[in-house]
């Protein structure tokens, strides 16, 4: 949350990136283009407030404080190099009143060749001392004699007085002469406070910007991901455990966001920064920043070692912890196992073992970072060392001007910081390519139940449900349903009994459409379910789970679903016939009571009744109902059987029984065994039979 | 000890902050040296690098004021700075490699501890701390304290010693100018403490938030059969996309304060540049201190943007490792409610290794007398008054229906509960005055829930015990019916299990930890309903060949099948905690109570089984 300031070592690591995975990543960026190039502008804003900063020093050095002029002796030059001299630099040379001596400025000098000013200087015609310019229009006349009358006058009026000479005056003196110089830097000053300003206002922009654009690409990329992992069949679901997926759609989108706000935030603007510094080094002095880019190609190829050499330790590190991970926690679940078993000791130390492996790993990533950080904090140093050589070599011959140097050795200082960054960036980029990939992966699953070519309407509906020699398997090989026939006729109430693993909840499974069969058809008012469309055979089947899964919310929710249309009078009734009213209205705020985390839990009961309400909301034809295996207290027992009769009453009810004394009414008891349907008939018919379902019910 | 999470409080008093760290003296102490050259190379590195901007500053002043020997000079500047930044990489090296290597060390050792005292608790303490929540502490929290322990320490030795020594140069230079220009640090100081409140609190929402949208997603998938029943995808969604749009809302209420956070980080540096431009430029025109002076001020200014953030950043970091370091402290501050005899309160002691052989099981004789048993937090009895005496090579087979307190009765013998004394008595001695080891050690115990380590098969079933060699891991195979699978994998007892190796099926885990059982003979095996998952028949052979292994030692068998029941030499029949029938099989069947509706029951049961 803090940077890293040259400590940062944590970090993640995943495959190097792919191209046509940030392609695909692009269509997201598409919609919000202008917030991110205005943010992308604010940046480039920031990048030049900070290139600024060295350079605003410099004109403070070079205009204001060091500004100082050195005499030409050109009589110290032979006639045709005097000649040369003047055609190429009388622009930049100041005469004095008399127009015999020339004045050249510290500014001015850089501008000669210097083989030129080699040539003046072997001549010894350029004059050591320095002189201060008073601009013409100054009143000296007060000055100390002593002081002033070491002043050359100049042909334009100004006059030019020797920096020993300035140390001779008292202040308010010097203030008077230099007051251009005091004004300018004042400006200066202003100005820069203006530039903070106005910088901290765009660092506010671009964070902004650029946090608000990265939000909204990830919330289009989470619901387009949640979308499509939710339209999937059920097989889906079966092979993918409920945690994955929900990794997919949070913490993979996080860490895409992550690699969002790095890339197009620091890498960015890092870059800039970078070619930036280049560019102005080069229009400070090109010769001298080509000499200082001597060092980049060894910079490039440190930092390429070092990526890789971090990438490795972070690996090593990240699985290492990985390891402890998955011994504590199976440690811990077979807690009693290592205690029944004496086996503490052997424990400590292998977990001893697993732990020394991380700290090695940890030791090798500080030290492959104890490298590289002072490494590259060597080169800035490196380039300053030469620099003050070579470049300050160049300020003697008055090649480079002082100003000028300054600046070179900020720049130069400046420059490592955003290569460092980079260089740790990269990480994160990998991370994030890792989990966009896994991403992408889920975007491309297509394991939709298929939607009929050409939906079919029932002419009537009324319920009436059909199995047409039925089979199903969830694997290959392994059959769940063999050959299954049955009908339930409207109004009627059929019950399906028999062992765990005998296919019962799989015949719900299958009218749901939760799954297609593989051989013979399901049929429900003479149309195959697979060309009922969708949302008909959802409104006119109603089903009752065997868990009834609780959503967080409202306790009316839970019952609506969303469901549009349904009125409160809807809901009470549902409520009531299922005979859920009376617990509901002891809840704290009757149906808004909150339930889930936080709020309201329910008993397996009340639970159970809920999910009644929720089927009867929709008023379906056919009700399914997957009894639960758990048992309640006896009061609500007789709730729940007396909500059963009711909602049978008015419509065709499969159910799923666990407990006989459900079924004892019903229409039709199928009885089955093994995947098939063993037996048929009345409670009074299968009991006279004295098959399995006599041996079921002597068993409960 | 509530293992509950805690809530941070952000506002702890220093003293109580740091109070929380004490467990980990002894690793500084330990540490001492390396600690102190580390934090020596610190120093010199900061020392170094304060130097370089003088050195800097000498060559620019030879540059305004040349003579003939500027040149060599300069030389010898640039020879200066060269020679210094190999230094400063040497030193930054040791330090990192020191500091940092403490901070693992702490890491280490610590975890280490975690873990040894993790194992001294009983499942009472496992049983109200979350696996995940244990795991976020050995992990997470021990992170965050080895952030504090070494960037913590850093940041806040660096930070003060090169605030303060950048100060002390800026004075040397000029004092007005200094102060004026730290006139915004205070300001800067107390913008930075205030937004870094406001962050933490910032990112607790978002944190929040972010799990509130993790359980939405979570809920829409777990609940996908009641969303496709009654065609609510789009109900599900709208709710993912509220919850998704309040953290997309969250965050950008934390980007308010980051956006402003991050250039004020800056700002102090940047305003008091300006006042340097302004006034220090004036002074250097006016002749009061040298043009190098002003430079070198400047470089000193910059070097206080890094202790300026430090400061701001050590807070934090010390916070969240205190934070984390109580969450540590809680669970090491549990104390195990069985224990060793003996033992007082020095519980971080590691287990005695008495070897008193006498004090190990060796015939197998179980004597319960009187016992009466209830967990914690509940008020009904899981065990009452059991009086019970079992000599030596009995076989007794423990019968009841679900809850009726069968486990429970098995768990009290190797003492995984916390008996009263005086009640259990294993070969004539108090089970609370025998060394935990000593007693584990003369009892072998398949629970119910079998567990198998994501390991090899032999290191399942030798499980850390010396001197057992393969052969007799073969034989523990064979008894419990599964060397010929074993023998017939590729890598035979190499074969890797679990997430990373071959699934077994139910049945085989439960033979597997049947093997783990009597790869040594103990005078007393417990099987707690060992064998439900394989077939009677192959059951059968397996107890056959277990009972004829250990003709001479006691056996306690739970099971629900008719066949193994009635081989034993005495039934155990419990009802809600109390042992209700006793006797043979056929004296039980003749009393026609409890048992004989149970076994006729369970007959029934497995008839319906055979039915093809």
């Amino acid at each position: 949350m803090f940077g890293d300031y040259g400590y940062a070592e944590e970090g993640k690591l995943g495959k190097p990136y792919n191209w046509r995975i940030l392609k695909r990543l692009t269509r997201y960026a598409l919609p919000y283009q202008k917030t991110i190039l205005a943010g992308l502008l604010l940046s480039i804003l920031i990048a030049l407030f900070d290139l600024t900063v060295p350079y605003l020093t410099k004109i403070v050095i070079d205009r204001h404080i060091v500004a100082s002029w050195q005499r030409v002796d050109l009589d110290r030059l032979n006639d045709p190099v005097r000649l040369k001299l003047r055609e190429r630099y009388g622009h930049l040379i100041d005469l004095d009143a008399s127009r015999t001596s020339w004045y050249i400025s510290n500014l001015s000098m850089k501008q000669i060749d210097p083989m030129d000013l080699h040539v003046l200087r072997t001549h010894g015609a350029l004059g050591d001392e320095r002189f201060y310019r008073i601009k013409p229009g100054v009143d000296t006349g007060a000055m100390a004699q002593t002081a002033i009358r070491h002043a050359v006058p100049m042909a334009d009026g100004a006059s030019l007085l020797p920096y020993r000479a300035l140390e001779g005056l008292s202040t308010k003196e010097v203030l008077h002469i230099r007051g251009s110089d005091v004004r300018g830097v004042t400006a200066i000053a202003l100005f820069f406070l203006f530039l903070i300003l106005l910088s901290l206002g765009a660092g506010y922009g671009e964070y902004y910007l650029l946090e608000f654009t990265g939000q909204r690409m990830m919330q289009d990329i989470r619901l387009d991901l949640f979308d499509t992992m939710q339209s999937q069949s059920l097989r889906f679901f079966d092979r993918h455990p409920v945690g994955r997926l929900v990794t997919r759609a949070t913490n993979d989108v996080e860490n895409l966001n992550e690699m969002f706000k790095s890339v197009f935030v620091t890498v960015f603007k890092d870059l800039f920064i970078l070619i930036g510094i280049l560019a102005i080094l080069l229009a400070l002095n090109w010769r001298l920043a080509l000499i200082c880019f001597i060092l980049l190609p060894i910079i490039f190829v440190v930092t390429l070692v070092f990526s890789a050499l971090a990438r490795e330790a972070f690996r090593e590190l990240r699985a290492t912890v990985a390891r402890i991970n998955a011994f504590l926690q199976e440690r811990i679940r077979g807690m009693q196992i290592i205690q029944l078993f004496a086996q503490e000791q052997g424990q400590r130390e292998a977990f001893s073992r697993i732990n020394r492996e991380n700290y090695l790993a940890g030791i090798r990533q500080i030290r492959v970072f104890a490298l590289f950080m002072p490494a590259m904090e060597l080169f800035s140093s490196v380039a300053v060392a030469f620099l003050i050589w070579h470049g300050g070599g160049k300020v003697i011959e008055d090649a480079l001007s002082l100003g000028t140097l300054v600046a070179f050795i900020g720049y130069i200082q400046m420059f490592f910081k955003p290569i460092r960054d980079i260089s740790e960036k990269y990480n994160i980029m990998q991370l994030a390519m890792a989990s966009s990939e896994r991403i992408f992966e889920f975007m491309d699953v297509k394991e939709i139940v298929p939607p009929p070519a050409v939906p079919k309407r029932p002419s009537r509906i009324e319920g009436r449900l059909i199995f047409d020699n039925v089979s199903f398997a969830y694997e290959t090989g392994k059959p769940v349903l063999q050959h299954v026939s049955f009908e339930v006729r409207p109004g009627e109430t059929a019950a399906i009994v028999g062992a765990t693993g005998s296919g019962k909840t799989t015949v719900v499974n299958l009218v749901e459409r939760f799954y297609d069969p593989d051989e013979g058809t399901v049929i429900l008012d003479g149309v195959d379910l697979r060309e009922w469309p969708n949302h008909e055979l959802r409104r006119t089947v109603g089903l009752c789970m065997q868990d009834v899964f609780v959503f967080s919310g409202r306790l009316a929710d839970n019952i609506t679903l969303g469901r549009e249309g349904m009125t409160a009078e809807t809901l009470r009734n549902a409520a009531a016939t299922a005979n859920a009213l009376p617990f509901i209205e002891r809840l704290p705020g009757g149906f808004d009571a909150e339930l889930g985390e936080g709020g309201a839990s329910l008993s397996t009961g009340e639970r159970q009744l809920l999910s009644f309400a929720r089927a009867l909301a929709g008023d379906p034809r056919l009700l399914i109902l997957d009894e639960a295996t758990s048992s309640v207290d006896p009061e609500t027992e007789r709730l729940i059987q007396e909500a059963i009769f009711r909602m049978t009453e008015k419509r065709t009810t499969l159910i799923v029984a666990h407990r006989l004394s459900t079924i004892r009414n019903a229409d039709r008891i199928l009885v089955m065994h093994h995947g098939r349907i063993r037996e048929q008939g009345t409670h009074e018919e299968l009991m006279a039979l004295g098959g399995i379902y006599f041996r079921l019910n002597r068993l409960s | 000890m509530n293992l509950q999470v805690e809530r941070e409080s952000r506002s702890l008093p220093f003293y109580s902050m740091l109070g929380n760290f004490r467990p980990l003296l002894p690793y500084f102490s330990e540490n001492r040296w390396a600690l102190g050259v580390g934090l020596l190379s610190l120093l010199l590195v900061d020392f170094l690098q304060l130097i370089i901007p003088l050195v800097i500053k000498r060559a620019i002043d030879l540059l305004v004021v040349q003579t003939d020997s500027t040149e060599s000079l300069l030389v010898r500047q640039a020879g200066v700075i060269l020679a210094m930044a190999v230094a400063i990489a040497l030193f930054r090296y040791v330090w990192r490699r020191l500091i940092f290597g403490h901070s693992r060390i702490v890491e280490q050792r610590l975890r280490d501890r975690l873990y040894a005292h993790l194992q001294s608790l009983s499942s009472s303490f496992f049983q109200r701390s979350p696996t995940g929540d244990l795991m976020a502490r050995a992990i997470n929290d021990i992170n965050a304290v080895r952030m504090a322990s070494g960037m913590g320490l850093v940041a806040l030795i660096d930070g003060s010693v090169l605030g303060l020594a950048a100060i002390g140069f800026m004075i040397s230079i000029d004092l007005r100018l200094t102060l004026i220009s730290l006139i915004p640090a205070p300001f800067v100081v107390l913008l930075i403490r205030s937004l870094t409140r406001r962050m933490s609190r910032g990112f607790e929402t978002v944190q929040k938030t972010f799990s509130d949208l993790t359980e939405r997603v979570r809920e829409a998938f777990a609940g996908i059969r009641v969303v496709k029943a009654h065609h609510r995808e789009s109900w599900a969604y709208e709710r993912v996309k509220g919850e998704g749009e309040r953290y997309v809302a969250e965050n950008m209420t934390l980007a308010r304060t980051l956006a402003v956070f991050f250039p004020v980080m800056t700002l102090f540096t940047n305003i008091g540049l300006a006042v340097v431009i302004l006034l220090g430029g004036r002074y250097a025109i006016l002749g009061e201190i040298s043009a190098g002076d002003f430079v070198a001020f400047i470089s000193y200014l910059n070097l206080l943007t890094w202790p300026m953030m430090a400061m701001g950043w050590v807070t934090n970091l010390l916070q969240r490792g205190s934070a984390s370091m109580r969450r540590i402290n809680a669970i090491l501050e549990a104390v195990p409610d069985i224990r060793d005899p003996d033992l007082g309160d020095s519980i971080s002691r590691p287990l005695p290794l008495m070897e008193d052989a006498a004090a190990r099981p060796n015939r197998g004789a179980i004597e319960i007398r009187g016992l009466s048993f209830t967990y914690p937090q509940q008020d009904r009895y899981a065990l009452r008054d059991i009086r019970v005496r079992i000599a030596p090579s009995e076989n007794i087979a423990v019968v009841g229906r679900v809850g009726s307190g069968k486990t429970t009765l098995l768990h009290t013998i190797p003492r995984l509960l916390n008996v009263p004394v005086q009640t259990v008595f294993v070969d004539g001695r108090d089970i609370c005055k025998v060394p935990l080891a000593l007693l584990r050690k003369g009892i072998g115990f398949v629970p119910q829930e079998v567990f198998i380590f994501s390991d090899t098969i032999r290191n399942n079933v030798v499980f850390g015990r010396e001197g057992i060699s393969d052969a007799q891991v073969a034989e523990a195979l064979h008894a419990a019916g599964m060397l010929e699978e074993v023998q017939a994998l590729e890598k035979g007892l190499d074969t890797l299990l679990g997430e990373r190796g071959i699934t077994l099926s139910g049945g085989q885990r439960q033979r597997l930890t049947i093997a783990r059982a009597m790869v040594r003979a103990c005078p007393i095996l417990i099987l707690d309903d060992a064998l439900s998952m394989v077939d009677t028949r192959t059951e059968e052979r397996i107890l056959n060949c277990i009972l004829d292994r250990r003709p001479d030692k006691t056996n306690l068998i739970v099971s629900h099948r008719v066949s193994t029941i009635r081989r034993a030499d005495r039934i155990l029949v419990l009802d809600k905690g109390e042992v209700v029938e006793e006797g043979t099989h056929d004296h039980l069947i003749g009393l026609g109570g409890t048992y004989a509706a149970l076994y006729e029951e369970q007959l029934r049961q497995e008839e319906l089984e055979q039915e093809v």
